[in-house]
């Protein structure tokens, strides 16, 4: 099971290659300023995250707003597949809450 | 570099070797990013996230050394169960600052809570430290008692004072062993120099019989000198 930071994380650079700091401003706006790590905890769990084969270092994307000194970060096959399963825990959850009327909110 | 900036990057130097040479610059980078954000915002914005971020480096740096004597075998790492335990209390005092934070209202009358009880503590410690604990620094001074006359009637509540008189007659009677007079004043010292004022008191030779004491420096009056 993955710890909320690092769903975040993965979903965070699911849409390519980011940085840090990029990764860090994705999950703050996502999650309406709720989760804020700080940047310790970040990089804490980007490198639980690379050591576990589910993102792995890239070299910087092309594109005009890259800082070659930065690391960047990318999904891999297998934080794809990591993503996939936690959502459907997620989902097996919801649709258990609502069953048993705890969870009344329609989806969206 | 900024203060902030040096202040996150000494804290990050305190991670694991190897941590800290695979990311420890790019941390270092994206606080000053993320800084440089907060800076818009002003001083007491930045000096916050500094100190919540260097925190933060520190709680990695404890959780990562755990966890890397967690990888050694459990004989030669006798402090293990210990690690486990200041970890677990890590993430609980965390959690509950996040918790406070989140519920300023609560936060403050609890802080105000704390402090009312504190002060009363005090307080009362102070009363009791005086009375029972610590009483007044005389000899025999459970049969110290002060004396004083009201006048009610005319709405004097103390003070009044004492006549010559009277002050022979309480010395006379047979539950009293010695009696002193004494008024606290301030009088003005003057001579070489600026003139200084300084609390004084007047009293009759007999106060030193009365509390058990001897004057530090000097001698005290002698009995003739106390005789009108």
């Amino acid at each position: 099971m993955l710890t909320e930071l690092s769903l975040h994380i993965l979903l965070a650079v699911g849409e390519g290659a980011a940085h840090g700091y990029a990764i860090g401003r994705d999950i703050e706006e996502r999650s309406g300023g709720r989760l804020d790590p700080t940047t310790g905890a970040l990089y804490q769990a980007l490198k639980r995250l690379t050591r576990d084969g589910l993102i792995r270092p890239v070299g910087p994307p092309k594109g005009s707003d890259v800082d070659a000194r930065r690391k960047y970060f990318a999904l891999t096959a297998a934080g794809k597949r990591e993503v996939a399963g936690e959502i459907r825990r997620l989902e097996g959850l919801v649709t258990l809450a609502r069953e048993r009327r705890l969870y009344t909110a329609r989806a969206r | 570099m900024r203060t902030a900036e040096r202040l996150f990057a000494r804290a990050v130097r305190l991670l694991p070797r190897e941590f800290a040479a695979e990311y420890g610059a790019d941390m270092v980078r994206t606080f000053a990013r993320r800084a440089a954000d907060r800076r818009s915002r002003g001083g007491i914005s930045l000096l916050l996230f500094t100190l919540r971020e260097v925190a933060g480096v520190a709680a990695i740096v404890i959780l990562e050394r755990a966890e890397r004597l967690r990888a050694i075998p459990a004989r030669s790492a006798p402090h293990r169960d210990l690690l486990s335990r200041l970890e677990h209390m890590l993430t609980e005092l965390r959690h509950a600052g996040r918790r406070l934070l989140r519920t300023p209202g609560f936060t403050c009358a609890a802080v105000l809570t704390l402090a009312l009880a504190i002060g009363a503590n005090t307080a009362i410690f102070t009363l009791l430290n005086r009375v029972v604990l610590s009483p007044l620094p005389y000899g025999d001074a459970d049969r110290l008692i002060a004396v004083d006359h009201t006048a009610p009637g005319v709405g004097l509540i103390t003070g009044v004072g004492i006549s010559s008189g009277l002050y022979r007659e309480y010395g006379e009677l047979p539950s009293i062993e010695a009696i002193a007079i004494h008024v606290v004043t301030e009088t003005t010292l003057s001579g070489d120099g600026a003139a200084r004022r300084l609390s004084s008191l007047y009293t009759t030779p007999t106060l030193t019989d009365v509390l058990a004491v001897e004057p530090a420096l000097g001698r005290w009056f002698t009995a003739e000198e106390g005789t009108p």
